[in-house]
């Protein structure tokens, strides 16, 4: 699945999908959430959070 | 609908603008110095302006949204950053005033420039604020 196709399932731009790639954006919950649904797998899985 | 709006809103102010310059440039009156700066200031909101359309316009034909929540936090965010530069732009035209017009012997800015200046700065900052963070991420 390329950037484009994850941004238009997940409805944001294609930018944002690439700053969160980089670690460079802190998406909502609620768009992690939707991230995690779209890869079908957990927000855990996909997000790591540093202490 | 409402993306579709705010890019035509968009680009008709932006061709407004273009039009009172052009106006301002070919019109009866002589263009001082000062004048010069109220003419490319405009011209690179326009700029700006056209290139922030493009950008949505380019989303929106690749079936993205034109703007999701990382391009409206950081809309807003630059638009309280622009609102600090403006109280600090109109600050520095009454120093401007005070400092080189009144003791250097510059010429004064009287209240129809102080505006045009304050008008046009902030939307320069606000423009390359979002330019700047768009380009950033948002960490």
């Amino acid at each position: 699945m390329t950037q484009e196709d994850l941004a238009r399932k997940v409805g944001v731009r294609r930018e944002t999908i690439l700053f969160i790639e980089k670690g460079k954006y802190n998406p909502s919950l609620k768009l992690a959430h939707d991230i995690s649904r779209a890869l079908q797998t957990t927000i855990e899985e996909i997000f790591i959070f540093d202490d | 609908m409402k993306e579709k709006m705010s890019i035509v809103a968009g680009a008709g102010i932006a061709i407004l603008l273009l039009v009172i310059v052009a106006l301002y440039l070919f019109g009866p009156s002589s263009i001082e110095t000062y004048d010069v700066l109220l003419i490319i200031i405009p011209l690179i909101l326009v700029v700006g302006a056209i290139t922030f359309l493009w950008d949505r316009l380019k989303n929106i034909r690749a079936g993205l949204p034109s703007a999701d929540e990382r391009a409206k936090k950081l809309h807003w965010k630059a638009g309280a950053y622009a609102y600090i530069a403006t109280i600090w732009i109109a600050i520095g035209t009454m120093w401007y005033n005070i400092i080189f017009a009144e003791n250097l012997g510059y010429p004064e800015l009287n209240a129809g420039q102080v505006v045009a200046v304050i008008v046009l700065l902030s939307g320069l900052v606000w423009f390359a604020l979002q330019f700047y963070f768009m380009k950033q991420g948002d960490i």
